[in-house]
């Protein structure tokens, strides 16, 4: 009896074993293993995906011409609602004290007493444009040998707090009057390039031109720049080749940023020289070249001052050029 | 009489007569089934991809897929598309999922109303993309929002300089330089014998018509839903097929009432840019979608009302005007 109930137990138990196989196993079979495979992915190869950051290592130093006298003041407008902060300028005025220059703000009152005595005028991003008195008194200036430097910005769309909430707003560079009285101009679109940028197509880079006095600046780096021009003028620095202006996708140059004639340099970036910013690339020797072009300046009062055969006395001087 | 009847009975009993009659009846009744049973060689899958892509989009989207590829019957799978892209990482996975499902089977997709940025990542790997005229497609590339500058300050602690914001706003454009890289190197490891677009012009994102994208590369033709199954019937090798639409979970949540009005989805509903930004962002959020799906004017009426005014904004409507955004 235990012998026929033995059988019947292997058979209950060979049963089971094969009903448990053929329920696991055989999903198992069907399954497809496809999904086992690893998926390669050379799109995603880091070395090509991550670009390799420019070196932000520089340091200012001026090296001015040895006339220079190696004392003076530099005077920065403030009284045109003037778009920088002290982070913006921190690095250029660092190395104009470090020269042996006092830095003096402009902020209201009669503008040809405050440039009286002073080496440079520095003019950045203003907000309001120049009155024709001040025009006339800064043409003054540099036509007794002070040097101005107008740095502009492309238009920007800024965020404005208003009673309502907030508003989106232009914010344009009021450079035309003052600019256009020395036949230069700011344009009002931003540069991009898609091959030659620090790290977004916005912040391109730069170099410097044969035609200019501009040393060692190789690769610098602009971040929302404008381009700029002169007539008769001298272009110190050029966007690297294919860059674009916003707006015209289809058409490329390599478009100055940095121009200057006789006694006035004009920029189209301001970012560049900033304390975050001025390590970037070479973005140092063009800090040193704009302090550089600042402490070479060479005022002479208006008592013995002879006007400068480029700006005052030109018949042209009070044409504007579109902006 | 009834000597007759039986005499007749026997007789349609020992003739074939009968038993054919009964043969054709059962044959007929049972050849439909039969032949259903035997004339398909296979199934051609619809996944549909509705909406803005998140995290739940891409979880449905991708278990579509895995059951697709884990059916055998399953042989060839389409791609109905009518989304402007989402998530940059819902995106990316999506893409994978795609990518992984055309190296096992064809893989052909339909473009609805729009198959833009993220959803265009999705759809990259396709076989074959069909467009509708009316179709956008396009905008590749990333935008997000810029950290905000936080250091110094001894409001809260860290252990390191850049712990509060993860690097300055420049390291920053790098982090998103190689998201739109990977995104960019992607759609040309896919399409890049098909493109005559150049990188430079595709990393510029324009949005293109469905007719555009035909001649540019970015779509193969011109057709719809019907062509796509029959195209991915044709390359899997089926003469007959059945086709099967997947239905995800959940519901699809659209930016952007053109592709919430051509959506079959059968659960769905309008949301507004703050789903995915947030009411008030407080880090950088990568995005994969068009800056105008996320103009709040277009979808969100509270904040319409505000815009008539010019005294309304938002991270999505500086996105739109490039203000603190990178795009």
């Amino acid at each position: 009896m235990w012998r026929e109930l033995g059988k019947r137990v292997v058979v209950l138990a060979v049963t089971a074993a094969v009903v448990v196989a053929v329920v696991t196993g055989a999903p198992m079979l069907l399954q497809s293993d496809d999904d086992g495979e690893s998926l390669q992915n050379p799109e995603y190869n880091p070395d090509d995906v991550s670009p390799d950051p420019i070196d932000a290592t520089g340091t200012v130093e001026p090296n001015p011409d040895p006339a220079a006298d190696g004392t003076g003041t530099v005077v920065i407008d403030r009284a045109h609602s003037n778009r920088f902060s002290r982070a913006d300028i921190e690095p250029l005025v660092d190395a104009l004290v470090r020269s042996g220059y006092e830095v003096e703000f402009y902020t209201q009152g009669d503008l040809a007493t405050h440039l009286d005595g002073a080496d440079a005028f520095l003019v950045i991003d203003p907000g309001t444009e120049f009155l024709p008195g001040d025009v006339q008194d800064v043409r003054q200036f540099t036509g007794n040998g002070g040097r101005l430097v107008m740095v502009g910005e492309p238009t920007r769309t800024t965020v404005a707090a208003t009673l309502g909430g907030t508003s989106v707003q232009a914010q344009e560079s009021r450079l035309t009057t003052l600019a256009s009285s020395y036949r230069m101009s700011v344009d009002s679109q931003y540069l991009y390039n898609q091959e030659h940028a620090d790290g977004t197509f916005k912040h391109v880079l730069v170099h410097q031109t044969d035609a200019g006095d501009v040393e060692d600046v190789d690769r610098a780096a602009m971040y929302t720049a404008a381009a700029v021009s002169a007539r008769g003028g001298t272009v110190l620095v050029r966007s690297a080749p294919n860059t674009h202006k916003s707006g015209s996708d289809e058409v490329t140059d390599e478009y100055g940023v940095a121009v200057r004639r006789g006694n006035t340099l004009l920029l189209g970036d301001k970012t560049f020289m900033s304390s975050s910013r001025y390590r970037v690339a070479d973005n140092e020797e063009l800090v040193a070249y704009v302090a550089e072009f600042m402490i070479e300046g060479d005022y002479q009062g208006p008592s013995g001052a002879t006007t400068g055969p480029d700006e005052a006395t030109d018949d042209a001087a009070n044409e504007t050029t579109t902006a | 009489m009834a000597s007759r009847i039986r005499a007749l009975l026997a007789r349609i009993a020992r003739s074939y007569v009968l038993f054919v009659v009964i043969g054709l009846v059962v044959g007929l009744a049972v050849a439909p089934v039969a032949w259903d049973a035997t004339s398909s060689e296979g199934t051609v899958a619809v996944v549909p991809v509705s909406g803005t892509i998140d995290g739940s989009t891409a979880a449905g989207v991708s278990s579509m897929l895995q059951q697709a590829r884990a059916d055998p019957d399953v042989k060839a799978v389409v791609l109905l598309v009518n989304s402007g892209g989402g998530g940059a990482a819902a995106s990316e996975e999506l893409y994978l999922q795609t990518k992984r499902t055309t190296n096992e089977m064809p893989l052909v997709t339909s473009v609805d109303a729009s198959a833009a940025s993220g959803a265009y990542y999705t759809i990259a790997p396709s076989d074959h993309i069909y467009a509708k005229p009316a179709s956008t497609i396009g905008s590749v590339g990333v935008l997000a929002t810029t950290p905000q500058e936080l250091e110094p300050t001894d409001l809260v602690a860290t252990t390191g300089p850049n712990k509060l914001t993860g690097g300055d706003d420049r390291e920053f454009n790098y982090i998103l330089e190689s998201l739109g890289n990977a995104f960019v190197g992607a759609v040309f490891e896919q399409r890049g014998d098909e493109l005559s677009l150049s990188r430079s012009e595709l990393e510029q994102a324009r949005i293109y018509s469905g007719t555009q994208a035909v001649q540019n590369g970015m779509a193969d033709s011109i057709g719809g839903r019907q062509a796509a199954v029959e195209h991915a019937a044709s390359e899997a090798g089926l003469d007959s097929y059945d086709v099967r639409v997947m239905r995800p979970d959940g519901t699809a949540r659209f930016l952007s009432r053109s592709n919430y009005v051509a959506s079959t989805a059968p659960n769905k509903t309008m949301v507004s840019a703050s789903y995915l930004y947030g009411e008030s962002p407080s880090g950088p959020v990568f995005l994969m979608v068009p800056a105008s799906y996320i103009e709040p004017a277009a979808n969100d009426s509270s904040v319409a009302a505000n815009d008539s005014t010019g005294a309304s904004t938002s991270p999505a409507r500086v996105a739109v005007t490039g203000g603190t955004h990178v795009a």
